[in-house]
C-alpha cells in the first residue's frame, strides 16, 4: 500500500514509456521552433525596415529592444508565474496575446508613413506576451518529458534559440528578396496560430491521459495529476540563489566577464545592421546573419567533439580573446569577410558559453543549482538589454558624429578606422571586441575564476546549456542514458575520425553547393539577361549593300515573324581605333561602332539597364575594362585619314550577342549623331538583319526559309540558341568539373564512412556483444550509430553549405560580371542547398544501409572477438576471396625489417589498404587532368586547335590599303632578310549542303599549306588543286570523310573538290576548310600572312618593325593571338586547375589522417607487442610510413595511368564539341611527374607523421587488455 | 651463483591519480640472483604481475629503483632509461612470454620468431634465421614454422613463444602466467623447457597462481596487498616430491 504525501519538487505527470511523451513534446517543441522562426522573422524585418525607413541606428536600437529585452527582463517573474499556473495555458495565452502585438505592427507598417514608434509599440506587445509563455514552456519540459528523455529533449531545446538566430534572418531575407514586410508578418501570425492549437491540443492531451490513468484503480498512487509545486515565493528564492553566487567570489567575476560579453555582442547585433545594409541588399543581410549565426553550431559542434580535452578555464579565456578579436575586425571588409569574422565570433561564443557553463555548474551545490541558474541567467542576460537600449543612440549621437568627416577624432583615430557614414559604428566595433578582449586577459588572470576548475574529468557532466543569447534559466543537469554516453565516449575517443568524416561532408557539400550554386546563376543570369536585351531570335550578318524593300517584302511573308530590324554596324578598322594613344592595331578583335536599338537587341550597362549615350559618348564592351585597362572618363577616338571622332567612355555595355571572348565582332556604342557622321567613313557597312518570332519552336523553319528566300547571306546566319550557348559555354566547363569534382568527392566520402564504420564496430564489437548478450535491442544500438553519423553528416553539411556562399562568390565573378548580378530570388538560394542537402541525405541513407550489417553479427561471435578463429570478421567478408595470396616472408627477404614488415602489412590486408590506394588515385586524376589541360591549353603550341599553323607572327590584311599592297608585301617580307618563310593565304566564302540538306557556309583558306603545317587528324595537307581539307566539326556536318568529293557552291559557280585532311579548329564555331580552290570572283572574308622569323632574330622586334613601316597591316604574335581569342578559357582552366589541386591535397590530407589513425589503432595490440619485445617507436614509425608511401606510389602510378587514358579520354569528348576531338594531354612533366606527386607525398608523409605521434600510448594496457 | 641479477629496491607502483591514487607496490624490496628460477605467487589483486612488469622495465616505478647488475658487466639502472634504452634492453636482454602467447599475426611463426633476431642485427639475417630454425626444432614445432599463427594450437603457440623469447639469447627471461591458457599436459610440456632455458644459466622470472607451475622453480616469492609476504627457496639437493611438499604446505600457510 503506497501513499503520495511528498510529491518530488518535480512530479512528471507522465511515467510511462517514451513514445507518448516524446510525441508530445515533439508536437510543442515544433511548435515553438516554428513560432521562434515567425517572431525572429518579424524581428529581423522590422529591425531592417526602421533602417531603411530613417538610416539611424536608434531606430534599429529601438525596434529590436522592444522586441527582445521584455523577455529578458521578466523572464524570472514569469518562470515564477509558471510555477504557479497552467503552464500549457500559460503558453497559448502568450502566444495568443502576441497576435495581438502583430497586428499593431502590421497596422503600423501599412501606413504610407510607417511611424518607428508606433512599430515598436507593435513589437514590444509581441515582446511581453512571448515573456510570459517561454519560461511556462521550458518548464513544460519537464511536465511532459519523460526522464529518460531529458538529454534529448534539452538538446532539442538548444535548437529553439537557434532558430531564431540562425534559420530567420535568413529566411526573412529570402522573402523580403520576393515580397514586403506585411508578408512576414502574416508568417508570424500563422505560426503563432499554429503554435497556439498545437499547445491547446497536447493540453486536452495529457488531460485525458491523466484521466485514463486515473480510472485505473490499481495504480492510483504517483499517477495522478500533481499540481505544480509552488515555490516559496520569488524573493526568498532571490535570496537564496544570492547567497549561493556570492559564496562563491569566482563565480561574481564570471558573472561580470559574462554580462560584459553579453553587452559587446548586444551592440554588435544591434548595430550590425547599420553597418552592412548600406553596402547590401536586405536578403544578403538576411543570409550574412544566418552564417554568422551558424557559426554558434559550428563552435558546439567542436567543443563537443574535443570536450573534455580542454580545461574549461583555457576554453573560456580562448573564447573571450578570439570573440573580441573577431569582432574587432569585423567591420573591415567586404562582404564574405564580415561573414566569416562573423562566423567566427558566434563560434567562440559558443566557446566562452561551454566554459563559463562547467566552471559555475561545477561551483555551486548541487541543491541550489535549479536557484541559482535562475538567477544566473538573469543577470548574465543583463547586457544585452543594455546593449540593445543604448546601442543606437549611441551610434547616432556618439561614435557617427566623432568619425565623420569633419568630426573630432577624424584626424587621429580616422586615419586608422576611417571617417564618414559607418566608420563610427566599426569603431564601436573595435571597442567592443577590446572590451571582451580585456576581460579575456583579466578572466586569465583571475585566480578566483581558476579555481572554480572542477578537479576531475567528469565524463558525464559534459555541458549542454543553451546558447547564450538564448538563456533563459537554467534546466536541470540531466543525466544522459547509457546510450547517449557512450554517443559521447565514443565520439571523444575517435574525434579524429569524426573530425575527419564530418570534414569530408563539408567538402562534399560544398562543392555541390557551390556547382548548385554556380549552375542556378549561370543560367539564371544569362536568361535574365537575354530577357533584358530582348535578343532576337534569328540574326543573319551581312557585310554589303542591303535591299531593304525586299527583306521587308518577304518578312510579310513570314507570319511567325513578329518584329524585325536592319542593324547597321560600322567595322572599324583596328588601327583606326584609338585608346587614349594607344591604337589598337594588334587587337584580335572586330569592333564596330552601333546605335541603340528601338525595341531589341538592346545593349544594356552593368545593372542591366537599357543604355543610353549622347554626342560625344561612348559606351565600351566589358572585354575592354577586363583585358584592356579601359575606365569610365578615358577617351576613346576613331582617327580617320581624314577626320577624327573623340569620345568619352561613359559606360560598360553587356552584349547578349557578342559578350563572349570567343566572339571577335565587339559592338561599341555611339549616339545616332555620332553613327551618321562615322558612318560617311566607312565603306562598307555592315548589316544585322534580326527578327524576333512569336514561336521560338519556328526558329529553324524561319531560318531556313530566309536562307531560301535569296536575300542577303554574306555572312553567317545564327539562332538565338547558338548565342546562349556561346554565353554559357566557357563557364560551363567549369561546371561541369565542379560537379564532376563533387560526385568524385561524394564518392570518396561514402568509401571513407564505409571504412570508418566497419573499423568503429570492429573495434567495438565486444560491446555490441555484450549489449546484444544483455538484451539490448537491435534498434537502439543501430541508433546509436546512427546519430553520430547523422550528427557528423549535418555538421559537415552546414559547414559546407556555409562556406559555399563565398566560394560560389568568388567562382561566379567573371560571370556575373560579363552576365549581371543574381537576382536575389529564392532559387539562388535552393539551388545550392538543395545541392548540400541531396548529399547529406545521401550520406544519412548509406549509413542507415550499412548498419543493417550489425543485424548480421551473432552474439557469440561479437563476445568472442579478439581471438584469433578462422571465423573472424566472417560477416564482414565479401563473397569471394579477392585477396590474392601473396605471401611475404621475413626470413626470405633482403629488405630490412622495418620497410618489410610494413609492405608485410600491406600484402596481408590488401582490403584495408583498397580505400586509402583508391583515394589517393582519385585525388592524383582529380589534380592532374585540371593541370594538364591548363597547361595544355596555355602551350605555344596550341594553336594547333585554332585551325592555324605554329608561326611566329601573323599578319592581317584587312583595309583595302592593305589589300592593294599584298604582293608588295609579300615580295618584301620574303626578301627579308630577318624572316626564315612567309605563307600568305586568302579566305573566301563558299556554301555547302551539310548532312541534312540545308545550306551552310563554309570559308576555305588558300595558300600553300605547307610551309606551316597543321598536326592533323586524319589524311594530310592539301597541295593539289581541288583538295580541301576541313576541321573536324565541319567534317561531322558535312558527313564527309577522307576521299569524298564537296561540292562548293561559290558566287561564280560550283567545284567540286576532294577531301584529304581533317583538323582541329576551334575558332568562328569550329567549322572551317583549307584547302587548293580557285576563288576568282568569290567574296574574300580575310587574308592572313605567316610568318616565321629567323633564327635567332627577336619576334618582338620584328613585329614592331612591320607595324611601323606598314601600319596597314595588323601584325601581332602568334602568342598574343591565341592568347586574345582563348584568354579566358586559359585563365578559367587555370583557376580550375588550382581549385582542383587544393581540394585534391586537402582530401588526401583528411583521408591520410584518418586512415593512419584508424589503422594504428587497430594495430594496437600489435603494436604493444613490437614493443613489447623491444621493437623501438622510431622502427615503428618506418614501418608505417612505408605502409602510407607504397600505396602513395602505387595510388599516383594508378591515377597517372588514369588520367592518360580515362582523363584523356573524358577531357577530349569534352573539347570535341568545342571542334578539338583530339586534343592530347601536353603535359609539363616538371609539373605533372615531380610537383603534384611531391606535394602529395609530402601530405600524406605529414599526415603520417601526425598521426604516428608518438606510440607511448600502445602499452601494457594494450596487452593485457586482450 | 650468489651473484645479484636483477635488485628491486623500495619499489613503489601507484595507479589512478589524485583522490583516486591507489598504491599497487608497496615498498618491493627484491633481489633476483644470476641463474635464479624464481616464481611470484600472490592472490590476484596482490599486484604479482604488476611487479614483473616493473622490475622488467615494460612499466615505470611510482618510486624506488630497479637496477640490472649482470656477472661481468656494468650495472643499469633500469628505472632511470629512457624509453629507448628500455626498448633495446628487451630486445638484447630480456625475453617474454605471455598467458595470451602475443604473437604477431601477420607474420608465420618463424618469422615470428625471426623478428626480434634481425631487429637487433640487421646484417646477419641468415644467421639469425639459422638460429630461429634451431630454436623451433628444440621447441618441438620444426614444421610448423612456415604456418600462420591461426594456424597452431594454444601450445604450439606458447613454444613459438619461448623460442621468440630466445632468440637474442636473453640473459633474463620473464613470464606472466605462461600455461595459464593451457591444459594440464601441454601446461608441463611449457614448464620442462622453461626449466631447460633456465639450466643454461638464463635467469627465469615468472608469475603463477598455479603451484604445480611454482613446483618447477627453485625460489617462490609470494605477494600479498603489495608486499612481499613470504620467499621460500628449495635447498640444493632437495628432491621433487620433498620441494613440491614443503611448498604446498608453505603456500597453504600464505594463504595461496
Amino acid at each position: 500500500m503506497a501513499t503520495a504525501t511528498h510529491p518530488p519538487l518535480t512530479q512528471p505527470i507522465i511515467q510511462s514509456t517514451d513514445r507518448s511523451s516524446m510525441g508530445r513534446f515533439l508536437v510543442l517543441w515544433v511548435g515553438a521552433m516554428i513560432n521562434n522562426l515567425g517572431s525572429g522573422m518579424t524581428a529581423f524585418g522590422a529591425a531592417a525596415l526602421a533602417y531603411q525607413l530613417t538610416g539611424s541606428a536608434s531606430a534599429v536600437s529601438a525596434v529590436l529592444a522592444c522586441a527582445l529585452v521584455p523577455p529578458i527582463l521578466l523572464g524570472p517573474l514569469a518562470g515564477v508565474a509558471a510555477d504557479r499556473h497552467d503552464r500549457r495555458l500559460l503558453m497559448a495565452l502568450g502566444d495568443g496575446g502576441g497576435i495581438g502585438g502583430i497586428a499593431v505592427t502590421w497596422w503600423a507598417v501599412s501606413q504610407p508613413e510607417p511611424s518607428i514608434a508606433v512599430i515598436s509599440i507593435g513589437m514590444l506587445l509581441t515582446g511581453l506576451f512571448t515573456a510570459l509563455s517561454e519560461p511556462a514552456f521550458k518548464a513544460s519540459i519537464t511536465d511532459v518529458v519523460s526522464p529518460d528523455d531529458y538529454q534529448r529533449s534539452s538538446a532539442l531545446m538548444q535548437l529553439v534559440g537557434a532558430s531564431r538566430l540562425l534559420l530567420a534572418p535568413a529566411a526573412a531575407g529570402l522573402v523580403l528578396a520576393v515580397a514586403s514586410i506585411e508578408w512576414i508578418l502574416a508568417v508570424d501570425a500563422a505560426t503563432v496560430l499554429v503554435t497556439v492549437a498545437a499547445t491547446l491540443a497536447v493540453r486536452r492531451s495529457l488531460a485525458s491521459a491523466a484521466r485514463s490513468r486515473n480510472g485505473d484503480a490499481a495504480t492510483a498512487t504517483a499517477d495522478a495529476i500533481v499540481e505544480p509545486p509552488k515555490t516559496a515565493g520569488f524573493l526568498a528564492d532571490l535570496e537564496e540563489g544570492v547567497r549561493a553566487l556570492v559564496a562563491v567570489r569566482g563565480v561574481m567575476v564570471l558573472l561580470g566577464v559574462f554580462v560584459l560579453t553579453t553587452f559587446a555582442a548586444g551592440l554588435a547585433q544591434v548595430l550590425f545592421k547599420p553597418l552592412m545594409l548600406p553596402r547590401i541588399s536586405v536578403s544578403a543581410q538576411g543570409a550574412l546573419e544566418s552564417v554568422a549565426a551558424s557559426g554558434m553550431i559550428a563552435g558546439s559542434a567542436l567543443i563537443g567533439a574535443f570536450a573534455g580535452r580542454w580545461r574549461s578555464h583555457r576554453t573560456l579565456i580562448t573564447g573571450l580573446l578570439a570573440a573580441g578579436g573577431f569582432l574587432a575586425v569585423l567591420p573591415f571588409g567586404g562582404v564574405w569577410w564580415v561573414a566569416l569574422s562573423g562566423f567566427l565570433f558566434f563560434a567562440s561564443l559558443a566557446l566562452i558559453n561551454t566554459g563559463a557553463d562547467v566552471l559555475v555548474r561545477s561551483s555551486l551545490p548541487n541543491g541550489t543549482q535549479g536557484r541559482a541558474w535562475g538567477l544566473i541567467g538573469f543577470l548574465s542576460q543583463f547586457g544585452f538589454p543594455v546593449a540593445y537600449l543604448v546601442a543606437g543612440p549611441l551610434a547616432d549621437l556618439v561614435f557617427e558624429p566623432l568619425l565623420a568627416d569633419d568630426g573630432p577624432l577624424a584626424s587621429t583615430l580616422g586615419t586608422v578606422v576611417g571617417v564618414g557614414p559607418g566608420r563610427g559604428i566599426s569603431l564601436i566595433f573595435v571597442l567592443a571586441g577590446a572590451m571582451i578582449v580585456f576581460s579575456g586577459a583579466a578572466a586569465g588572470r583571475s585566480s578566483s575564476i581558476a579555481a572554480l576548475e572542477p578537479d576531475t574529468e567528469s565524463t558525464d557532466r559534459l555541458p549542454n546549456g543553451p546558447p547564450m543569447a538564448g538563456r533563459m534559466g537554467h534546466d536541470e543537469d540531466h543525466r544522459g542514458g547509457l546510450m547517449t554516453r557512450m554517443l559521447r565516449a565514443d565520439v571523444r575517443r575517435t574525434r579524429v575520425t569524426s573530425f575527419v568524416l564530418a570534414g569530408l561532408i563539408a567538402m562534399a557539400a560544398l562543392l555541390a553547393a557551390v556547382g548548385g550554386g554556380v549552375l542556378t546563376q549561370l543560367t539564371g543570369a544569362a536568361g535574365r539577361l537575354f530577357t533584358a536585351a530582348h535578343t532576337p531570335d534569328i540574326v543573319q550578318m551581312h557585310a554589303g549593300a542591303i535591299d531593304t524593300v525586299a527583306v521587308e517584302a518577304w518578312v510579310d511573308t513570314q507570319p511567325d515573324i513578329t518584329d524585325w530590324q536592319i542593324s547597321t554596324t560600322l567595322p572599324i578598322p583596328t588601327d583606326e581605333l584609338y585608346l587614349g594613344s594607344e591604337s589598337e592595331a594588334r587587337s584580335v578583335l572586330q569592333p564596330a561602332v552601333v546605335t541603340q536599338h528601338e525595341s531589341f537587341d538592346l545593349l544594356l550597362d552593368l545593372d542591366n539597364e537599357v543604355l543610353t549615350v549622347g554626342p560625344g559618348e561612348i559606351a565600351m564592351p566589358l572585354y575592354y575594362r577586363n583585358e584592356r585597362g579601359v575606365e569610365i572618363g578615358d577617351t576613346v577616338s576613331i582617327r580617320f585619314p581624314d577626320e577624327r571622332f573623340d569620345f568619352t567612355v561613359t559606360s560598360f555595355l553587356r552584349d547578349s550577342m557578342m559578350n563572349p571572348t570567343l566572339a571577335t565582332s565587339k559592338r561599341l556604342l555611339i549616339s545616332p549623331v555620332d553613327h551618321e557622321a562615322i558612318a560617311a567613313h566607312v565603306d562598307e557597312p555592315e548589316h544585322l538583319v534580326e527578327f524576333v518570332l512569336a514561336d521560338r519552336s519556328q526558329t529553324k523553319t524561319v531560318s531556313d526559309a530566309y536562307g531560301e528566300s535569296g536575300l542577303p547571306t554574306n555572312g553567317p546566319r545564327l539562332d538565338r540558341g547558338t548565342f546562349f550557348l556561346l554565353n554559357v559555354v566557357s563557364h560551363g566547363i567549369g561546371i561541369a568539373v565542379l560537379t564532376l569534382l563533387a560526385l568524385l568527392m561524394v564518392a570518396v566520402a561514402a568509401i571513407a564512412l564505409r571504412f570508418a564504420f566497419l573499423t568503429a564496430v570492429e573495434r567495438d564489437l565486444h560491446e555490441i556483444g555484450v549489449m546484444k548478450a544483455i538484451g539490448l535491442p537491435e534498434k537502439r544500438i543501430r541508433r546509436l550509430y546512427l546519430t553520430k553519423y547523422v550528427a557528423l553528416a549535418l555538421a559537415g553539411g552546414l559547414i559546407g553549405t556555409a562556406l559555399s556562399v563565398p566560394a560560389t562568390r568568388l567562382l561566379t565573378g567573371p560571370l556575373r560580371q560579363q552576365l549581371g548580378e543574381p537576382d536575389g530570388s529564392w532559387l539562388l538560394f535552393a539551388g545550392p542547398l538543395v545541392a548540400a542537402a541531396v548529399v547529406v541525405l545521401a550520406v544519412v541513407v548509406w549509413c542507415a544501409l550499412m548498419l543493417r550489417r550489425l543485424g548480421r553479427i551473432t552474439t557469440m561471435d561479437a563476445l568472442r572477438s579478439g581471438t584469433t578463429s578462422n571465423r573472424r570478421r566472417r560477416w564482414l567478408r565479401l563473397p569471394r576471396r579477392l585477396t590474392p595470396r601473396i605471401s611475404p616472408r621475413l626470413s626470405r627477404s633482403h629488405l630490412p625489417s622495418a620497410p618489410w614488415m610494413g609492405v608485410n602489412a600491406i600484402a596481408r590486408n590488401l582490403r584495408t589498404h583498397r580505400m586509402l590506394l583508391a583515394v589517393l588515385t582519385l585525388c592524383t586524376f582529380l589534380i592532374l587532368v585540371p593541370l594538364n589541360l591548363w597547361t595544355t591549353v596555355s602551350a605555344p603550341s596550341f594553336v594547333t586547335y585554332l585551325g592555324t599553323g605554329s608561326a611566329d607572327l601573323r599578319l592581317e590584311l584587312r583595309t583595302p590599303e592593305a589589300v592593294e599592297g599584298s604582293s608588295d608585301l609579300i615580295a618584301e617580307l620574303e626578301q627579308d632578310a630577318d624572316i626564315a618563310r612567309v605563307a600568305p593565304f586568302v579566305t573566301a566564302r563558299f556554301e555547302v549542303l551539310n548532312t541534312e540538306g540545308e545550306t551552310e557556309h563554309l570559308t576555305v583558306e588558300v595558300g600553300d599549306h605547307d610551309i606551316f603545317p597543321l598536326s592533323y587528324l586524319d589524311g594530310t595537307h592539301p597541295d593539289q588543286p581541288n583538295e580541301v581539307s576541313v576541321s573536324s566539326l565541319a567534317a561531322d556536318t558535312l558527313g564527309a570523310e577522307i576521299g569524298d568529293t564537296i561540292d562548293l557552291e561559290g558566287a561564280s559557280g560550283s567545284r567540286e573538290v576532294t577531301l584529304v585532311g581533317i583538323y582541329q579548329d576551334m575558332t568562328n564555331g569550329g567549322r572551317t576548310a583549307k584547302g587548293q580552290v580557285s576563288i576568282d570572283g568569290e567574296p574574300i572574308v580575310w587574308r592572313t600572312v605567316l610568318v616565321d622569323v629567323a633564327d635567332g632574330v627577336d619576334i618582338t622586334d620584328t613585329a614592331q618593325r612591320l607595324t611601323a613601316t606598314h601600319p596597314e597591316v595588323q601584325t601581332i604574335e602568334m602568342a598574343e593571338f591565341a592568347d586574345q581569342t582563348l584568354g579566358e578559357l586559359i585563365g578559367q582552366t587555370g583557376t580550375l586547375a588550382v581549385a582542383a589541386a587544393i581540394c585534391a591535397i586537402a582530401l588526401a590530407a583528411l583521408i591520410a589522417t584518418m586512415f593512419a589513425q584508424m589503422v594504428i589503432a587497430r594495430d594496437g595490440s600489435q603494436i604493444a607487442i613490437q614493443r613489447s619485445i623491444g621493437v623501438a617507436d622510431r622502427s615503428l614509425r618506418v614501418q608505417y610510413l612505408t605502409r602510407f608511401l607504397v600505396v602513395l606510389i602505387a595510388g599516383i602510378a594508378l591515377g597517372t595511368v588514369l588520367v592518360a587514358t580515362a582523363g584523356q579520354w573524358l577531357v577530349a569528348g569534352a573539347m570535341g564539341q568545342l571542334g578539338a576531338p583530339a586534343l592530347r594531354f601536353d603535359v609539363a612533366p616538371l609539373l605533372a611527374y615531380i610537383a603534384v606527386p611531391a606535394a602529395l607525398t609530402a601530405t600524406v608523409v605529414a599526415a603520417a607523421l601526425i598521426a604516428t605521434g608518438t606510440f607511448d600510448r600502445f602499452g601494457l594496457n594494450h596487452l593485457t587488455e586482450e | 651463483m650468489s651473484t645479484q641479477h636483477l635488485i628491486a629496491d623500495n619499489v613503489w607502483k601507484s595507479f589512478g591519480h589524485d583522490e583516486a591514487l591507489t598504491p599497487v607496490l608497496h615498498g618491493i624490496d627484491l633481489s633476483i640472483d644470476q641463474g635464479d628460477f624464481v616464481a611470484i605467487m600472490g592472490p590476484s589483486g596482490s599486484g604479482k604481475s604488476t611487479l614483473l612488469y616493473c622490475v622488467s622495465g615494460m612499466d615505470d616505478v611510482s618510486d624506488g629503483t630497479v637496477t640490472l647488475s649482470p656477472a661481468g658487466s656494468e650495472a643499469v639502472e633500469i628505472t632511470a632509461l629512457p624509453q629507448r634504452d628500455l626498448a633495446a634492453l628487451r630486445l638484447n636482454r630480456m625475453g617474454f612470454v605471455f598467458q595470451q602467447v602475443h604473437l604477431l599475426r601477420n607474420l608465420t611463426i618463424l618469422d615470428n620468431v625471426v623478428l626480434p633476431g634481425v631487429t637487433a642485427t640487421p646484417d646477419r639475417r641468415a644467421d639469425v634465421v639459422d638460429r630461429a630454425l634451431q630454436l623451433l626444432e628444440r621447441v618441438g614445432i620444426a614444421e610448423l614454422s612456415d604456418r600462420d599463427i591461426t594456424q597452431a594450437s594454444g601450445g604450439q603457440l606458447q613454444r613459438a613463444a619461448i623460442a621468440r623469447a630466445l632468440i637474442n639469447e636473453p640473459e633474463l627471461v620473464f613470464g606472466d602466467e605462461p600455461t595459464g591458457a593451457l591444459n594440464a599436459a601441454t601446461a608441463a610440456e611449457i614448464m620442462e623447457l622453461l626449466a631447460e632455458v633456465n639450466a643454461e644459466g638464463r635467469t627465469v622470472v615468472l608469475v603463477t597462481h598455479d603451484p604445480v607451475v611454482a613446483a618447477y622453480c627453485r625460489r617462490v616469492v609470494v605477494l600479498r596487498d603489495g608486499v612481499i609476504d613470504g620467499d621460500l627457496r628449495r635447498t640444493d639437493g632437495e628432491t621433487d616430491e620433498s620441494w613440491a611438499d614443503n611448498l604446498a604446505g608453505w603456500l597453504i600457510s600464505h594463504g595461496t
